[in-house]
């Protein structure tokens, strides 16, 4: 399998503070990796380094063959890297359907177009996603009136309206209800499939993690101290000590 | 749809049919009431579209005027010329201070903005070999098809409706889309791939623009240019006129300095203390009506459609394009 996305040697200290240091990070391509740990282990961190919304201390990061180390945020997204947000981000007074039209528009170069009108401007491409994530119904509302787990669908719809190759998802059913969140689960499963995506994760719901994920990198104090496939993962000692808990069950 | 462009007829309409109707005092009124729309079109764009708050856009209403003046007093050109020269020269001083204005953000940038405009008006007043300092520059007559109290009413208004299209044609743009993304989460806008300072810049040298077309207007309006156009009066009541129609709404500008010129002109007419009525009209305004006139007609329009629904379902908010 070839390796879309590779972390080297990522570092970022806050002061005195060590929040990542140095991981060696790899996620091939078509994959669904998870990133794991306790809360202050560094994923939040992490994908804010890969994303370059924090600069990183020391080491490098490479999406797809290129270092993107220090690039600008807008020219990471245009290079297909999209991402979500723990709290959920999104344009709040503008529509559904505008929300994510921005984003067909921004990759197709037109963001700072000042000829044409927006109304009908990639219309079926737009409606196309919005389908996808299930908020077709809601195309018109503004994005303050949608219930959380609508909010959180409109960021995913928001991101895939990038044509992301990869996309990275801070706690993408945070605050869920159980049957929203096994539907979001269901919709990613149906995008990798769909849109050979690969997706980047962190999550705390283990059920969510182990049903879904391909591959496990389980963070520690700004350590990667496991990177497996999941059910090496819940075996391992060290995991089991610094997070699941010895009550974990070993099969799953 | 048809009721919209029966009303833009209709607007239309009473605005060719005033030109014949008014008085000379009103008329001139009037004049100045289009004048101010352009400014209040500049602060707009700015404010209600991006969420980027100037306090400067006075500066580029006093370069776009001066740059008609001296094109028209020293270099002697045509007078659509003097226009164009006044314009651009708004536009490109919007670009070199822009430049420093656009990479900070929220107070710092409000703060920028002030100073840029402070300079720029000291730069007006001091520089005397060019500007003539504090005594201005008088004379500037336009051609005497215009040169009437209704033909530079007409005048004013042919150049203020085809500024006002392209506001228009400009906010319903995917630019002006961009713009709104920027205003309503930066951080969002980003991460689709939107470079917020080259947004940012654009839309500061286009607002730049409307303003110094607002000055070149005003110029041959007054005859004349003085520092005044370019200072912090001048800034604040692009500002006032942009909240009191509501910066974030299309007819909101328009709205908002109509309404100003002519309680200005009216108010003046019986007292001296028109600055008390309009600190007065601010402080209600910024309590009781955060969306200015404009909106509260869009409110009451939600409502109305609500209500015709039977129930209390908001459609639709913020912006109104």
């Amino acid at each position: 399998m070839a390796e879309i996305l590779r972390t080297e040697k990522l570092t970022k200290h806050f002061g005195g503070v060590m929040a990542v240091s140095g991981v060696n990070l790899v996620v091939n391509r078509g994959d669904i990796h998870a990133v794991i740990g306790p809360n202050g282990a560094g994923k939040s961190t992490l994908f804010n380094l890969i994303t370059n919304y924090f600069e990183p201390s020391a080491g490098r990061v490479l999406f797809k063959g290129q270092d993107i180390t220090g690039r600008p945020a807008h020219a990471i997204c245009r290079m297909g890297l999209a991402r979500s947000f723990q709290l959920t981000n999104i344009y709040p007074k503008l529509t559904v359907f505008e929300s994510v039209q921005m984003s067909l528009l921004s990759i197709e170069g037109l963001a700072g177009s000042l000829f044409g009108s927006t109304g009908k401007l990639l219309q079926e491409d737009t409606e196309n996603v919005l389908e996808m994530v299930g908020l077709i119904e809601q195309r018109d509302l503004i994005g303050n009136l949608l219930s959380h787990g609508d909010k959180k669908r409109l960021e995913l719809a928001i991101t895939l309206g990038n044509r992301p190759e990869m996309l990275l998802m801070d706690e993408p059913t945070a605050g869920m209800a159980p049957d929203e969140t096994w539907e979001i689960v269901d919709l990613v499963n149906k995008l990798r499939l769909e849109e050979n995506l690969t997706i980047l994760f962190t999550e705390h719901d283990m059920d969510v993690v182990f049903e879904m994920a391909d591959r496990v990198s389980v963070l520690h104090q700004g350590l990667v101290i496991c990177d497996a496939v999941p059910e090496e993962v819940q075996k391992d000692e060290m995991v089991r000590e610094c997070y699941l808990g010895s009550a974990w069950p070993v099969t799953s | 749809m048809r009721r919209k462009n029966i009303l833009i007829a209709a607007v239309a309409l009473i605005l060719l049919s005033l030109g014949l109707m008014l008085e000379q005092f009103w008329l001139k009124v009037a004049t100045e009431a289009l004048i101010m729309m352009l400014l209040a079109i500049s602060f707009s764009l700015l404010y209600g579209h991006t969420g980027l708050l100037s306090f400067g856009q006075g500066a580029y209403f006093g370069v776009g005027a001066y740059g008609f003046a001296l094109a028209f007093t020293r270099l002697h050109l045509d007078f659509p010329l003097c226009l164009l020269v006044g314009v651009v020269s708004a536009g490109l001083w919007a670009a070199a201070t822009g430049y420093l204005c656009v990479r900070l953000a929220g107070i710092y940038f409000a703060i920028m903005t002030v100073v840029v405009a402070q300079s720029t008006f000291f730069i007006i007043f001091q520089w005397y070999s060019l500007t003539g300092g504090d005594n201005g520059i008088q004379g500037l007559v336009p051609p005497d098809v215009i040169s009437g109290t209704r033909g530079y009413y007409y005048f004013a208004l042919a150049i203020v409706s085809a500024a006002f299209y392209a506001y228009y044609r400009l906010i319903n743009s995917p630019f002006g889309l961009s713009l709104r993304c920027i205003r309503e989460n930066m951080i969002r806008a980003k991460f689709v791939g939107i470079d917020e300072h080259k947004h940012r810049l654009k839309v500061f040298i286009l607002s730049g623009l409307f303003a110094g077309l607002a000055g070149v207007l005003f110029a041959p309006f007054t005859r004349s240019v003085v520092p005044q156009m370019a200072d912090w009066i001048s800034s604040g009541k692009a500002v006032f006129m942009g909240i009191l129609g509501g910066a974030s709404y299309l007819l909101g500008p328009l709205v908002g300095a109509a309404a100003w010129v002519f309680l200005d002109a009216f108010v003046s007419g019986f007292t001296v203390h028109w600055p008390l009525i309009i600190g007065i009209l601010v402080f209600v305004i910024v309590f009781f009506m955060p969306g200015g006139l404009m909106g509260l007609v869009h409110s009451y329009r939600v409502r109305a459609k609500a209500r015709k629904r039977g129930s209390s379902g908001l459609l639709s908010d913020g912006t109104e394009t």
